[in-house]
């Protein structure tokens, strides 16, 4: 096994980025504008905010890579990554959309009827459809295919117990994307499936669990004798690892895996301005060479799974990278200043740090911990 | 094509991999290793060293970023040889309007030369500091600034004070104090005054091949050794390390990739992006994953892998010489730090968005 590949995106992927990059950078400035400050962006991918998701919509920057039938505008995959890196570094609120677009769409798309296509998909591109993400239970995080949520079906509907755990905005979402047990196997990967649910199906409660900082991202989500009809299943009965394993590759790979810290890293350079001294110059430049080799990865990424080729290892290695520099940003933030961090000010850097280092140690547990993530790359590499 | 020259690179330098292990000196302060027989005239005969030129300077015309392939893969059998620095030479030479000289070439970034004008001659006086395979270069190319603005001067081969890198390879300081004729001095091509960026693409590339061939000899110890009636890589505590030499690895990859790309840009006009950027992060990434994954080797391989016979030590001493020469990780970060800071916070992101995407053909 010699080094993991990361092959340069082919030329057909890409169309005229300069000319989007520069509308989406307009657009921004616009919208977000100047009061709308760094406590705000560093928020990063957490901002909710859906009249910003429909405006994005609106501007056909959703569902860009999904065929036109479906309401997409057929975009090249790196045309889609340019909106995203855009919308992420300028830590514009995204939270809405971001999880049914990066992730369930082109599960819905791959692997959904045609009828949950013609559904779904125009409406998670026009931002008007938000999804989350039903894997985590109680007692099954990283170990996912522990799941116990079953989905048992008697005729034409499944009856699902169960309850999913950290799942994020599911107070927000019109849709869960759930994985169920739906068979008895030997093999433990084996009789999952995942379902297409309706949110307002009676039977299911949200409840709030509010993170370290207060904040009220994640729910707990409990099924209880939840009637949903059979063409709720979403791709094959059983084949829900397989499915999971794909879907994990678009929401393991973006530049959300590298960007979360990024509005203390202008913080920083804000507050160490235009004439750094030896150290500082010395930790800017090496964020900023993480950035870009984290950057060339992932866009690399974006070209394999645009190619339908599953790059599972490639996209494992970016998020855990990616998390690495996320973490380390406050702690060389706090290395260069003499700063306290205060969670009660407003737009200043010590405000920032603050945000920054709360949400911090959730950067390399969603999306799989790290220690999963590295079990996943020494599989890939023959070990296990 | 590119893939026939990379073949025909894998065959060769697969060829000298255990001779140029042998070669290697059994104490490290002793001397440098020399170079097995025959090797260089194999490599002058595949035409490696012009790999960087176009057809009109008398190359294959190959992109920058296949031709410095064969680097790494050079790196990869951990064969000594100066390719990446005569492959260099030659485009500085080829820049200037000259031709390719055959035999091995260096180039020098750090002298004391001084040069003065003699009719059509030039008196050149001075020392060249730690030139890479200085003693068996046939020619050294030196920028050396002048009162006419600077020159490019094509030196002969220089009296040598031995001296050698953690890895047993030649870096010696050359002393000369000739006459050198008015073909041997021209107008400085604007690529020379980057000298020590192209030593540092070229240690980029070196340690990306030096990286992914580490990774599988730690991978295949893993696998076969056995303790505690298991392979070792059945553990989840050697896994987990295991797992970030493959990350290192492949980020390595992926920079040396970025900076090749970015110099074959630059050498073929295709992007009016800054390929200096692209070079200073990649060197800068290369040399943190050597460090790491030296380390990680050295501990999963344990004691064997310690001692001289194991074939571990030409790979790490790669690692940890090349990461310190033609520029540190730190010194390439404040290289990077002082231009984005001055772009401010407003220019860090699009600073960091240049070049724009652009998919190979």
């Amino acid at each position: 096994m010699s080094s993991i590949a990361f092959p340069p995106i082919a030329a057909e992927a890409i169309s005229n980025p300069e000319a989007l990059r520069a509308e989406v950078r307009a657009f921004l400035a616009e919208e977000l504008g100047d009061e709308y400050g760094s406590s705000l962006r560093a928020r990063s991918w957490n901002g909710h905010d859906p009249a910003f998701s429909r405006k994005l919509g609106q501007k056909g920057w959703l569902g860009m890579a999904l065929p036109r039938a479906y309401g997409g505008h057929e975009r090249n995959a790196l045309d889609r990554y340019v909106v995203v890196e855009e919308l992420l570094a300028s830590g514009a609120p995204v939270a809405a959309h971001w999880i049914a677009d990066r992730q369930s769409a082109p599960l819905i798309l791959h692997n959904g009827t045609e009828a949950q296509r013609k559904l779904i998909l125009p409406k998670i591109a026009a931002g008007e459809c938000y999804f989350c993400i039903g894997m985590s239970e109680p007692d099954s995080g990283s170990d996912l295919a522990a799941a116990r949520t079953r989905a048992e079906r008697t005729e034409d509907v499944y009856c699902i117990n169960g309850t999913k755990l950290w799942t994020t905005y599911a107070h927000e979402a019109h849709y869960m994307i759930l994985l169920a047990r739906t068979g008895q196997t030997e093999d433990r990967h084996g009789g999952l499936s995942q379902f297409l649910i309706d949110l307002t199906t009676p039977g299911i409660t949200i409840s709030p669990i509010l993170d370290i900082a207060g904040e009220h991202h994640f729910n707990e989500v409990s099924f209880r004798d939840v009637k949903v009809p059979a063409d709720a299943l979403l791709g094959k009965e059983g084949d829900g690892w397989n499915q999971v394993m794909g879907e994990l590759a678009f929401e393991r790979s973006g530049p959300d895996r590298f960007l979360s810290s990024f509005t203390l890293v202008n913080a920083l350079i804000a507050h160490i301005g235009s004439q750094p001294d030896r150290f500082e110059a010395q930790t800017i430049g090496r964020i900023a060479a993480h950035l870009m080799v984290l950057r060339q990865m992932s866009i690399s990424v974006a070209g394999m799974l645009a190619r339908g080729e599953n790059p599972s290892q490639q996209a494992t290695i970016v998020k855990d990278l990616g998390a690495l520099l996320e973490q380390e940003i406050p702690e060389l933030a706090r290395n260069l200043t003499d700063t306290a961090p205060r969670p009660g000010e407003r737009d200043t850097f010590a405000a920032v740090l603050a945000q920054t280092i709360l949400a911090a140690p959730s950067f390399s547990l969603r999306g799989g911990t790290r220690q999963i993530l590295r079990g996943i790359i020494a599989r890939g590499l023959g070990l296990r | 094509m590119d893939r026939m020259i990379a073949d025909s690179a894998e065959r060769l330098f697969s060829t000298y991999r255990e001779r140029s292990f042998a070669a290697m000196p059994e104490v490290a302060g002793d001397e440098a290793a020399p170079l097995p027989d025959g090797l260089w005239s194999d490599i002058e005969e595949a035409g490696f060293p012009l790999a960087l030129l176009s057809e009109e300077e008398g190359g294959f015309g190959l992109a920058a970023e296949n031709a410095l392939v064969l680097v790494r893969i050079a790196a990869q059998h951990a064969v000594a040889a100066p390719l990446g620095e005569t492959m260099i030479a030659n485009v500085l030479l080829a820049r200037a309007g000259l031709d390719p000289v055959s035999g091995i070439a260096s180039f020098a970034i750090n002298h004391t030369l001084r040069l003065e004008s003699k009719g059509r001659e030039w008196h050149l006086q001075g020392r060249l500091s730690a030139v890479p395979w200085g003693r068996l270069a046939q020619t050294v190319v030196a920028r050396v600034e002048t009162e006419d603005g600077p020159k490019l001067v094509v030196l002969p081969h220089g009296e040598p004070r031995h001296a050698h890198n953690l890895a047993a390879e030649p870096q010696d300081d050359l002393e000369y104090d000739l006459i050198l004729p008015a073909t041997a001095v021209t107008k400085a091509p604007p690529l020379s005054a980057e000298m020590p960026l192209l030593g540092a693409l070229l240690r980029a590339q070196g340690m990306s091949g030096v990286l992914s061939e580490l990774l599988k000899t730690t991978v295949e110890y893993a696998n076969e050794r056995k303790q505690f009636g298991r392979p070792i890589g059945k553990f989840q505590a050697i896994q987990q390390d295991l797992a970030i030499l493959a990350t290192e690895s492949a980020a390595a990859g992926a920079a040396a990739d970025m900076a090749s790309r970015g110099f074959s840009d630059a050498l073929s006009d295709h992007s009016g992006a800054d390929w200096r950027l692209a070079v200073a992060a990649a060197k800068l990434r290369c040399g943190e994953a050597a460090g790491k994954s030296a380390a990680i080797a050295h501990q999963v391989i344990a004691a064997i892998g310690f001692s001289n016979e194991y074939r571990l030590h030409p790979l790490t001493r790669r690692l940890w010489a090349w990461r310190d020469e033609f520029g540190t990780e730190n010194h390439w970060a404040r290289y990077l730090g002082e231009i984005y800071c001055a772009q401010g916070a407003e220019g860090f992101w699009p600073l960091l968005t240049q070049p724009e995407i652009r998919g190979t053909a």
